[in-house]
């Protein structure tokens, strides 16, 4: 084995090292310094991106104009930058890259939202924080996760930790509610996940990505076997047939975990449908071709018809029942959890890729996906570090009344938090408009227009319900029924640091998005 | 010799399945499941799954027997508690498992077994050139730690989480 390789996980080295660190250390500081936990956490997580911005340009220099996605049929030649790892047990790419970024954000905001304020004191053990840290691992393994087992493994340390997450807030009894639904649910569909994988070997013997393409899809076992697999990897996206635990599991979680959850295991998960999609449902089109002196297949292949429909299917009803049900919610916690419902069925039509398409097509639809999912995660990152800011005598405040006249105790983070809302309806200049426009763009270019008129009108309604928290914040008077104005905010420098910085990337990747596509 | 160990092995799983069936006090109910155990182990060794027979030992006699009696200290039933009442319903099982099992042995008895078992009783799968044969501890270690080395690595990073989240879960204060 050559043990150079190791060097791409560096940044998942970075984070399991950190969260052992902060573990060990949390037993030697004082009960009130636990704030420096969560601050070592964060400095493992910028560490982690700084080893994935070494190695991404690394790729880079390898391969010129850096490839956004690897299969498991690329070769390359002898000590040149090999993606494949391990015996193709990780494939480390442009796409798997950005989702490890994603993570990590997601990660230093969990880390963040439970500074030494926090009442209910087990939020703030070495535990806690580095099971936070686990978790991210377990996102991060996910995201270049390329045999089935290993995909198996990494899923379930993510899951593991966030069931655990889920119910750290012991005095809660909501987060309790959200751990159990969670856990049940979770561990049904990992056994439909695991029932997959176990058809999948004993049809093909094999348990690496491209199994099922090297079997011939044909078989009806590895039809079913894919089938159970989809429904596994379709449960955390938190797709429709399988959305009913969302609401309930990200409304009792508290809040960081929440946003952990609707960011990194969202992202994490439509890794797995990423290569689900393009290297085990596909089918050869092309064959290898030399770049750079280096012999591998840049981009593969598309998805077969069937599954081609079975997506447009969920992802239209996605897209249409998040929207619907979140205009009836009252708790904007819970309206967030409808709301990452629909942008996972925004989400899903960038999948849709015809088998006309050439590798430059599917190219474009990837970048679309990592677009969606890097803007998506950065707004509602903001979105939920500013309710986990909201609080009032210890109490999380969490309805939509409580957001009003915001504006005028906390305008810059009102501003944040209409930032956030405006960008999640996909209004330009930010973030969020482009994103949708580039995954519309992509349903449109493989011949689902229809999708993607859907789309366009679930998300024209999906404004309804954002604007309501913005014309609670700037158009409610405070204090209407002559009660005097509450000072709501707890603050923690560090948290309300991150809200801006997530609010000026918002904009910034709405007005300059070509800065971001130069990456790849 | 085979047939002797074989028969005795047999019987003593049968005696200690029906004595943990009969006992009225689950205490000892689970410490007849012991001697089933050691005879399943013997049973498993006779059909040359050495593997199977160290798991069955460490595995059910080791950590299950333990966790059912620790169960069964937890729940301390009174004696009273343990006197059932009449239950039709577990006579209606009991009775469905029992005719299950005797029409099994009575097809085999009538019918003999299948061309297909009666091939691969007199051919056991046989260990190819250098490779470890079926059922053996080699059998499952190859794939294990060298095929997928890394998924077993990862098992660890499964359990340190698994450590964590009992110590948040389970911790008193803080």
């Amino acid at each position: 084995m050559n043990w150079s390789q190791l060097n791409e996980l560096l940044p998942i080295g970075v984070v399991l090292t950190t969260s052992l660190v902060v573990v060990f250390l949390s037993l030697v500081l004082a009960p009130k310094d636990r704030y420096v936990l969560s601050l070592v956490g964060v400095a493992g997580c910028i560490l982690g991106l700084l080893a994935l911005g070494k190695n991404y340009h690394a790729l880079a220099a390898e391969y010129g104009q850096p490839p956004v996605f690897f299969n498991g049929l690329a070769r390359v030649a002898e000590g040149a930058y090999n993606p494949v790892l391990l015996g193709g047990a990780f494939v480390v790419d442009g796409f798997g890259m950005s989702i490890m970024a994603v993570a990590l954000l997601a990660g230093a905001l969990a880390l963040l939202c439970t500074t030494p304020h926090e009442d209910d004191s087990a939020l703030s053990t070495g535990e806690y924080f580095g099971l936070i840290l686990l978790a991210v691992a377990g996102m991060m393994l996910l995201a270049v996760a390329h045999d089935f087992l290993t995909l198996l493994i990494s899923l379930e340390v993510m899951s593991v930790a966030t069931y655990i997450l889920a119910g750290s807030a012991r005095r809660d009894v909501r987060s309790g509610e959200s751990a159990l639904k969670y856990l049940v649910l979770g561990a049904f569909s990992t056994a439909f996940l695991m029932f997959g994988i176990a058809f999948l070997y004993g049809a093909t013997g094999s348990l690496a990505m491209q199994a099922p393409l090297v079997a011939g899809e044909h078989l009806p076992l590895v039809k079913a076997a894919l089938a159970l697999i989809l429904v596994g990897v379709l449960f955390k996206v938190g797709a429709v047939p399988f959305h009913s635990w969302v609401p309930d599991v990200y409304e009792g979680a508290p809040t960081g975990i929440t946003a952990l959850m609707a960011v990194g295991v969202k992202a994490a998960a439509f890794a797995v449908v990423a290569r689900l999609c393009f290297e085990a449902f596909n089918m050869v089109k092309e064959l290898p071709k030399v770049i750079n002196g280096h012999r591998f297949i840049e981009i593969v292949y598309p998805l077969r018809e069937g599954w081609l429909s079975l997506f447009a299917v969920l992802a239209i009803l996605t897209m249409a029942l998040g929207n619907l049900l979140a205009m009836h919610q009252n708790n904007v916690k819970r309206m967030l959890a409808y709301s990452g419902i629909a942008h996972s069925g925004y989400l899903l039509l960038a999948f849709l890729v015809t088998p006309k398409a050439g590798g430059a097509e599917i190219t474009q639809h990837l970048q679309a996906a990592s677009f969606y999912l890097l803007a998506y995660g950065v707004m509602t990152l903001g979105a939920f570090g500013v309710l986990s800011l909201m609080r009032e005598d210890g109490r999380p405040m969490e309805k939509m009344e409580d957001f009003t006249g915001l504006a005028k105790e906390h305008p810059a983070l009102a501003l944040c938090m209409a930032v956030f809302m405006l960008s999640l309806a996909g209004m330009p200049p930010f973030a969020g408009f482009f994103a949708k426009f580039l995954v519309f763009k992509s349903a449109v270019s493989s011949g689902y227009a229809w999708a993607a008129v859907l789309g366009i009108l679930t998300s024209v309604a999906s404004l309804y319900y954002y604007l309501r928290v913005v014309v609670r914040m700037y158009m409610a008077p405070a204090g209407a029924e002559g009660e005097p104005a509450p000072a709501r905010c707890r603050y923690a420098w560090t948290l309300n640091l991150l809200i801006y910085g997530t609010g000026a990337l918002t904009l910034l990747l709405g007005l300059l998005p070509q800065w971001l596509s130069r990456l790849y | 010799m085979v047939d002797i160990v074989f028969i005795l092995s047999a019987l003593l799983c049968l005696a200690s399945a029906m004595t943990i069936v009969t006992r009225k006090n689950p205490v000892y109910a689970v410490i007849f499941m012991l001697p089933f155990f050691i005879g399943m182990a013997i049973l498993f060794v006779l059909l040359s799954a050495p593997f199977m027979a160290a798991m069955q030992m460490m595995v059910y006699g080791g950590a299950i027997l333990v966790v059912f009696l620790f169960v069964i200290m937890l729940i301390n039933l009174r004696p009273e508690e343990l006197q059932d009442d009449f239950n039709f319903t577990a006579y209606i099982v009991s009775a469905l498992a029992g005719g299950f099992m005797g029409g099994l042995v009575l097809s085999f008895a009538l019918k003999g077994i299948s061309p297909g078992m009666a091939s691969a009783f007199e051919h056991p799968l046989q260990a190819g050139e250098g490779q470890p044969a079926f059922g053996s501890i080699e059998s499952l270690a190859q794939p294990l730690f060298q095929v997928h080395l890394v998924p077993f690595e990862l098992v660890s990073i499964l359990i340190v989480v698994a450590l964590l989240g009992a110590v948040i879960l389970a911790k008193k204060r803080v």
